[in-house]
């Protein structure tokens, strides 16, 4: 069931995005060759509470960590270790949760570090264009299926190809609501979006084929062919006349 | 955190007596999955299973039949049985 959000809960969510958007950008600052993704995990995990927060992730579903950071051919849910060691030319997408006062924000971006080849700052750049694609239309009544049209033809458009096996998702008190989101689809079709509905849009682009393995840990997801994969997502609002994106 | 199993998605199981067997995935409540597959699970007797422990089996969509199942409405356990077998078809042609 999808449920629409009031001002007062929207107003929770701000809090919440503004939140998961600091962590990201902690992250963005401290970033670097030779850390490992267990270290990013900790700044997140330190930060998040500091600000008297909890890390959605932690404990979703039995995943063990505050964050997902995915190296190049993964595309999400990278569990951080100490023996992923980041290195020059790689590109980390990382993906967090927050909860504060009972309310999630649930954003990613992905990072480039050192000397990225000019087919990963390609890879980066158009997924994240692919969101703001995907927002630019949105408003109270736009059907959901605009959403996956526009990220898809853009991705395509540029020679990458969309993710399929994960989407977006509502969210509010809970990570994951109705309704899923995909990044693939028809212009005008699914259901109509509502003012006061909150979703998580969030486009995983792959330079090579769209399919994905899911690797046996349970969690990490890998693109097929082992070419990079770019994620940036944002927890957005819908409004009478637009978007108001929470986690920006 | 991207959703990976998804209402009308086909999945396999990875734990339980029924590892290995596909099914339709009718709703998802939090981190539960309601499954069919017309034959060991039929429509009116779903399977409860952690998400944990399913794999996406299939980038196919069987949504609206899912639906139609969630919401009461008749649906034959044949039907069901014949879309989950004929998607599992597809993808051993691949």
């Amino acid at each position: 069931m999808i449920t629409v959000k009031s001002e007062a809960e929207i107003a929770l969510m701000r809090e919440s995005g503004k939140l998961t958007k600091e962590v990201l950008d902690l992250i963005g600052r401290e970033i670097r060759v030779g850390m490992t993704t267990k270290d990013l995990d900790k700044i997140a995990y330190d930060f998040i509470k500091s600000c008297g927060a909890y890390p959605s992730f932690l404990g979703y579903s039995g995943y063990p960590a505050s964050i997902c950071a995915s190296i190049d051919d993964t595309v999400v849910h990278g569990i951080p270790s100490d023996d992923i060691v980041i290195r020059d030319g790689q590109i980390v997408s990382i993906d967090v949760g927050v909860v504060y006062n009972g309310w999630q924000g649930d954003a990613a971006r992905t990072f480039m570090v050192g000397n990225v080849s000019e087919e990963k700052r390609k890879l980066v750049k158009v997924t994240e264009e692919c969101f703001f694609k995907a927002v630019e239309s949105l408003r109270d009544g736009t059907p959901l299926g605009n959403i996956g049209y526009n990220v898809q033809s853009h991705a395509e458009a540029n020679g990458f190809s969309v993710v399929r096996a994960l989407v977006g998702h509502g969210i509010g008190k809970n990570m994951h609501e109705d309704p899923s989101v995909p990044n693939y689809g028809k212009k005008g079709t699914g259901i109509r979006l509502k003012k006061g509905m909150t979703i998580a849009i969030e486009p995983m682009i792959n330079a090579g084929t769209y399919q994905v393995e899911f690797m046996p840990d349970g969690w990490t997801v890998k693109t097929k062919d082992r070419k990079p994969s770019a994620h940036y997502e944002n927890t957005v609002a819908i409004t009478e006349n637009g978007v108001e994106i929470l986690t920006l | 955190m991207a959703k990976v199993i998804c209402q009308g998605d086909l999945v396999k199981s990875l734990a339980g007596r029924d590892g290995g067997e596909t099914f339709l995935v009718v709703k998802i409540d939090g981190k539960f999955a309601y499954l069919t597959d017309g034959k060991i699970r039929k429509v009116k007797s779903l399977k409860k299973k952690n998400v944990k422990h399913l794999k996406k089996f299939s980038n196919a969509s069987l949504i609206e039949l899912a639906k139609k199942i969630e919401r009461g409405l008749p649906t034959g356990n044949k039907r069901v049985y014949l879309a989950v077998r004929t998607e599992k078809e597809k993808i051993q042609e691949d």
